[in-house]
Parts: structure tokens; C-alpha cells; sequence
């Protein structure tokens, strides 16, 4: 028997290994992708700090299904299925409620909850999926209004509305994720009145695809899934105004986005860059047990300064990017470890702190910045604000911890050339793989060459010319003269 | 034979000939079948160069629009990404008009081949050079030059081959077709002969394992 065991637990051992070689970096927070999809070593930008579960909390009795948070004035709204926590961004809880008071002052109990939206004002949105509608409440814990199904027109009767996300803009418009809504983000009017679809995503094929569809017979095709467009996530807002919308499909070329008031997407990338979409080396072998598949996003949130982390559900792994959608840092994983999550619905920014709700695991994760991460973050900030001085030295401090910060290098570079130093600057964008900036930096040193030393080279050909021409000519005659003598 | 005379051959093959040739194609191909000029040497210089530029262009072509990954250099594998298809197209070229009553011998088809790879081979030097001296918007131009080249290549190729078996245009057309199918053909049979080779080879080291766990 105990033979029997001691095999098994090697081969388990030899299987994790397995699982784990997959993909080089497969562990928590120390990896980044380089420029060429590469990845590289990297020291970690947020770590662990601590768990929260429900017996941390004399207020609460468990922490089951949650679905949704948010971070706000200080304080982290969270949405389990059937209560609503309040907590301040300290983890004191401040309201627990399993019901609400309806308008008509009967006591009802909340029921599916799923997304919640808080406002700069303190008021709060809820989606309750099953029932159709979003409850709105006031700073004070009372219900200010009922939104139910606002009369949406072109669709088709048969599907139900089941809001599950809502975001709310600072002119009161709604924007919802409905489930089943393939006709994109339905906006309503501040008074909760059907506006419009939003930010709607075309349906992606090729003529392959579309070949085989043609060739196939009605009873093939009424057995192959359907061509829907991909289905919204999750939403929030940024401090412009603007939404980013994360979509979960394997397909979609870009799984996160920033919509403008049209519902286009405007999230800004480089021309040879890809669009953010998680991890790039995909691990394909389905044997080991390890996850495989794109990366699909879940969850999103923004910071003040243009920093967008998404949360991956395929490998639990959190992907920051900055405003030009360039990949910050990676944290977490999937695992029962600490800094690991298990079933992650939802991630936020709280100040300096990140934190994910983890569904599965009941607890909500807190992650603190490193040394490493303030520097990198702040590095950001000041590029963002157009601090070029201070960025480079923040960039030079993140450098000093990560020497694979590609970024940090082309950061630099940037700053080099505002200042002047342009044959400082190439050496820097070349290593921060630049080339935008590396061309503006080349024009420069090129120019400043040509101008030092097109005049004295070409006066020098034309004399060197003629002085050739002449000792020709002069040669030419004295062998002439000999000729004749 | 002077140092005189040596250079003056020289001079030949590597300047005068080529340049007859980019003036005259027809005369000059004629006159490498009939008067037999042009070098062999010469040729295997150009196919060497032609695979070193390969590895320069990877290593050496500007940053801005070099994305090759600099950590990861075959230099083997770049030279043979180059000669390995002058093999075959010239293979398969000597096969198929061998039999379709193609003039041409098979040191002809090499020397047409590289003769007309040359304006290439000196083009892309050029746009290896200038892709360090330009700027992004003006990359237009080291493109437009090996666009040029690749342009010269194919047209002195089909001249060339024309020529050298004696075909008329749609005979020449119909030859690099079968040329095309010819090469498929080679490199199905090649990988067919490989992995029957693998399998023998893999057949004869299990039957040593076998013997040396035995005895």
C-alpha cells in the first residue's frame, strides 16, 4: 500500500513539474513580455499583503458569491448575491444589509445580485439579473428608484433583460451589460429610459469560415454554433469620461477597450504593437492540467493616470497596462497559495493597493506596491502629466530594480531627446525598442552630421578631383615631351 | 599567366560581363551558351554572397525595421534558407527541361540563375546601407529598391532561361510552372526519404538497445 502511494505522489510530482514548464514564467508576479512576445524575468510590482475572509469580520457571517466590487471615496462597495457590504478602504465594515426597504416600505430581500456602480456622489446601482432591473440607492443606504426593463426596442421579445454590469457617467446616463444583449452595451437616459446600443461588436469571420458555411447542408449548420458577437464583461469608467469595456471571447483581437460617446473603441496602441491582451505565450498542451487558451478578461478598473489593470479569468492573473497600452506588470496566478486566486470575479485599485475578490476562495485579496512598483507607477504618473524631469528619474529607479523594463529604457530615451541629447537618447530607445522615437532621434544626429560635415567632404572630392585630373594631364605631357625629344 | 591578365579576367566576369548582360540581356546569354563567357567562379561568389547578405540584412539592417531577434542567431540556417532553394529551383528547373527538350545544361541554369541574382545581390547592399542612414517615413525607399531587385531578378531569370534552352515566351512561361511543380515534387520526395531514414534509424538504435539490455 504505502508503495502504491509513494508511486503516485511521484508521479504527481513529476506531473506539477510538467505543468509548470509549460510556459517559462508560470509563477506569480515575476514575469513581463518584451518586445517581441518574449518572456522575461521580472521582480514583482505589487505583493501580497493579506487576506480577508469572513472571520476577519464580526459583522458579517460569510463572504459567499461575490460578484462584484467597487472602490469609491474611500470606500469598497461589494455585491455578494444576497447582501451588500460597505466597508471603508481600511476593511472596517460600515453596512451589511441582506435586504433593502422598497418604495413602498415593505422590507424585500436582495436577490442575484450582480454588478454595482458607485457614483462621486455616493449613490450606488445594483444589477439584479433575475429580476430584470437596477435598484438604485442613495449615500444613505435608502432606495432611491427602481429601474426595470426600460423598453428596449430591436430586439428580440423573447430575450430577457438581465442587466449584470452598469457604469454611470457624470451627465447620469447609464451604461449596462445586459446578458444575452448581442447588440452590444444598451445606454439608457438619465431618467432610466432605452436610449441607444452601445459600443457594438461586429461579429468576426473569414472567408474560410464563410466557405465552409456555404458548403455545408442546413442539417450541418443547424448543429454548428452559432455566429454571435462577443458579449461585454465588465465595464468602468475613467476620469475622462471614457469607458473601457472588457469582452471575454478567445477570438476577439481586442479584449479590452475604451469606448468614446460614439462606441468606438479609442483605446490607444503603438502601430506595431498588439492590442493588450493578456498573456502572449499560450500554453497549448491540454495533458498537464495547466490552463490553456488565450487570456480572457473579466474585470477592468482605471486609475487617475491612464493605468488599466484587467483581470484574466483563464490563468487568474492580473495584466496592468499604461494609457499607451503598453503591459506594466503581471500579478497573482491560479493556485491556493498566498497571492494566488482560485475563482477571481472582480479587481480594483484602492490608492496604492490592488485588490481582487475572489469568488471561489470567499475572501477578498489585498496587494500592496513594492518599492519596485511605486517607482514604475509613479514613473507613469509623471510621464502622464507631462513631468518629463521627475519621469526620468523615476524611470532610472525602476530601471535600477528591473533591468528587462523596456519601457523604463524608452522612457528615458524620450526624456534624453526633449532635452537635447539626441545621440544619448538612441542608445536608450534602441534597448527600450522605440522605433517612433528612434527615427525623430536619427533625423536629429543625421542632420547635425550632415551639417558638420557635407561642406568640408564635398569641397574635399572636388579638390581631390582635380588634382587628379591635373597630375593625369601633366603625366600625359611629359611622356608626350619624351615622346617628341 | 601575369597578375595583369588575372585581373583583367577578373574585371570581366565581375564587371563587364554582368553589365552586358544588364544592357543586352539576349546577346549576352547567347554569347554564355555559344562563346562560353562568363565564370563559374564568379557564380559561387555571388551564391556565397547572396547567403551572407542574408545574414548581414538579419543582423546589420537598421533597428527601425530590423524586428529580428538579435539574441537568436542561426547563422547555418540563414546561409541554407538561401542556397537551399538555388538547389532546388536549379534542380528542378534541369529536370523538367531535360525533358521538354530544353538546350540548357545543368551549369548553364546555375550560372543564368546567379547572373541574374547579381543586380539583386549589389541592390541589397545598397538597401542594407541606406536602412541605417533613413528614417521611418523614408523606408519607402529600401523597400522601392528590393522591390526593384526582386523585379530585375525575375525578369533576367526568365530572359536567361529562354535563352539558354531555346524556348519562345509561353514555352518559357509553361517551363517555370512545371519548374514550380517540379521543386513540390522534390521536396515531398526529401521529406518522404527523411522520414523513412528517421524510421530506419530509429528501427536500428531500439535493435541495439534491445541487444545490449540482452547481453
Amino acid at each position: 500500500m504505502k508503495r502504491i502511494i509513494a508511486v503516485i505522489c511521484a508521479a504527481l510530482t513529476v506531473l506539477s513539474c510538467l505543468a509548470y514548464a509549460q510556459d517559462g514564467y508560470s509563477g506569480s508576479s515575476n514575469y513581463l513580455y518584451d518586445s517581441n512576445g518574449k518572456a522575461v524575468p521580472a521582480p514583482p510590482a505589487y505583493i501580497h499583503e493579506r487576506s480577508y475572509m469572513a472571520c476577519d469580520f464580526e459583522e458579517i457571517n460569510n463572504l459567499k458569491a461575490m460578484r462584484s466590487a467597487c472602490a469609491k471615496n474611500g470606500k469598497i462597495y461589494i455585491s455578494c448575491t444576497s447582501q451588500l457590504i460597505i466597508m471603508t478602504e481600511e476593511f472596517e465594515v460600515l453596512y451589511v444589509s441582506a435586504d433593502y426597504t422598497g418604495l413602498d416600505g415593505g422590507k424585500t430581500s436582495f436577490d442575484s445580485n450582480e454588478g454595482i456602480f458607485v457614483t462621486d456622489d455616493g449613490d450606488y446601482y445594483i444589477c439584479e439579473p433575475n429580476r430584470s432591473r437596477i435598484l438604485h440607492f442613495s449615500a444613505e443606504n435608502e432606495l432611491i428608484r427602481i429601474l426595470a426593463e426600460p423598453g428596449i426596442t430591436g430586439v428580440d421579445a423573447a430575450v430577457k433583460y438581465r442587466p449584470t454590469q452598469i457604469v454611470v457617467d457624470d451627465a447620469g446616463r447609464l451604461f449596462v451589460v445586459a446578458k444575452g444583449m448581442y447588440e452590444g452595451i444598451v445606454q439608457l437616459n438619465p431618467d432610466g429610459t432605452f436610449a441607444n446600443f452601445y459600443g457594438v461588436n461586429e461579429v468576426q469571420f473569414n472567408l474560410w469560415d464563410l466557405f465552409w458555411r456555404s458548403v455545408a447542408t442546413s442539417t450541418q449548420r443547424s448543429k454548428q454554433s452559432l455566429w454571435l458577437p462577443t458579449d461585454f464583461t465588465n465595464l468602468c469608467i475613467d476620469s475622462d469620461g471614457f469607458i473601457f469595456a472588457t469582452v471575454q471571447s478567445s477570438s476577439a483581437a481586442e479584449s479590452v477597450m475604451r469606448l468614446n460617446a460614439k462606441g468606438e473603441n479609442i483605446l490607444r496602441v503603438d502601430d506595431d504593437d498588439v492590442f493588450p491582451c493578456g498573456d502572449l505565450w499560450i500554453n497549448q498542451v491540454t495533458s498537464t492540467g495547466a490552463p490553456t487558451g488565450a487570456s480572457e478578461f473579466v474585470a477592468v478598473d482605471v486609475n487617475d493616470f491612464g493605468v488599466y489593470i484587467c483581470l484574466d479569468t483563464t490563468r487568474s492573473r492580473v495584466f496592468a497596462y499604461n494609457e499607451d497600452g503598453k503591459l506594466l506588470f503581471i500579478m497573482g496566478g491560479p493556485g491556493n497559495r498566498e497571492g494566488y486566486f482560485r475563482g477571481p470575479v472582480d479587481v480594483d485599485f484602492l490608492e496604492d493597493r490592488i485588490m481582487v475578490i475572489d469568488s471561489t476562495a470567499e475572501s477578498i485579496e489585498v496587494f500592496a506596491v513594492t518599492d519596485y512598483g511605486r517607482a514604475l507607477m509613479n514613473a507613469v504618473r509623471t510621464q502622464y502629466e507631462y513631468d518629463y524631469a521627475a519621469a526620468e528619474v523615476y524611470w532610472r529607479e525602476a530601471l535600477a530594480y528591473n533591468q528587462n523594463l523596456f519601457l523604463a529604457y524608452s522612457g528615458i530615451g524620450r526624456v534624453m531627446l526633449r532635452e537635447g541629447d539626441a545621440e544619448g537618447a538612441l542608445e536608450y530607445l534602441k534597448l527600450g525598442d522605440d522605433r517612433k522615437y528612434y527615427s525623430k532621434a536619427l533625423e536629429k544626429v543625421r542632420n547635425a552630421t550632415l551639417k558638420q560635415y557635407l561642406i568640408p567632404v564635398a569641397i574635399g572630392v572636388i579638390v581631390l578631383i582635380a588634382a587628379l585630373k591635373i597630375l593625369v594631364s601633366v603625366g600625359r605631357r611629359s611622356k608626350q615631351r619624351r615622346r617628341k625629344a | 599567366m601575369n597578375l595583369k591578365t588575372v585581373l583583367s579576367n577578373v574585371d570581366h566576369a565581375c564587371r563587364k560581363f554582368p553589365l552586358r548582360i544588364l544592357g543586352h540581356p539576349f546577346k549576352a546569354f547567347e554569347e554564355m551558351k555559344t562563346e562560353h563567357m562568363g565564370s563559374m567562379g564568379f557564380c559561387v561568389f555571388v551564391l556565397f554572397l547572396s547567403c551572407l547578405l542574408n545574414v548581414l540584412e538579419y543582423v546589420y539592417k537598421g533597428f527601425l525595421v530590423n524586428y529580428n531577434d538579435r539574441y537568436e542567431v542561426s547563422t547555418l540556417y540563414l546561409m541554407l534558407v538561401t542556397a537551399f532553394p538555388v538547389a532546388l529551383f536549379v534542380t528542378g528547373n534541369w529536370s523538367v527541361t531535360t525533358l521538354l527538350n530544353g538546350k540548357g545544361k545543368f551549369h548553364e541554369i546555375f550560372m543564368v540563375t546567379m547572373y541574374a541574382l547579381f543586380p539583386f545581390c549589389v541592390l541589397r547592399i545598397i538597401g542594407l546601407i541606406l536602412s541605417n542612414v533613413l528614417l521611418l517615413d523614408e523606408m519607402a525607399i529600401v523597400n522601392a529598391i528590393n522591390g526593384i531587385g526582386v523585379a530585375m531578378f525575375v525578369l533576367y531569370l526568365f530572359i536567361g532561361l529562354v535563352v539558354i534552352h531555346d524556348y519562345s515566351f509561353f514555352q518559357g512561361v509553361g517551363m517555370l510552372l512545371l519548374t514550380v511543380f517540379a521543386i513540390l515534387v522534390i521536396v515531398f520526395i526529401l521529406m518522404l526519404g527523411f522520414s523513412l531514414v528517421a524510421d530506419v534509424w530509429d528501427f536500428l538504435r531500439t535493435v541495439w538497445r534491445e541487444l545490449r539490455l540482452k547481453f
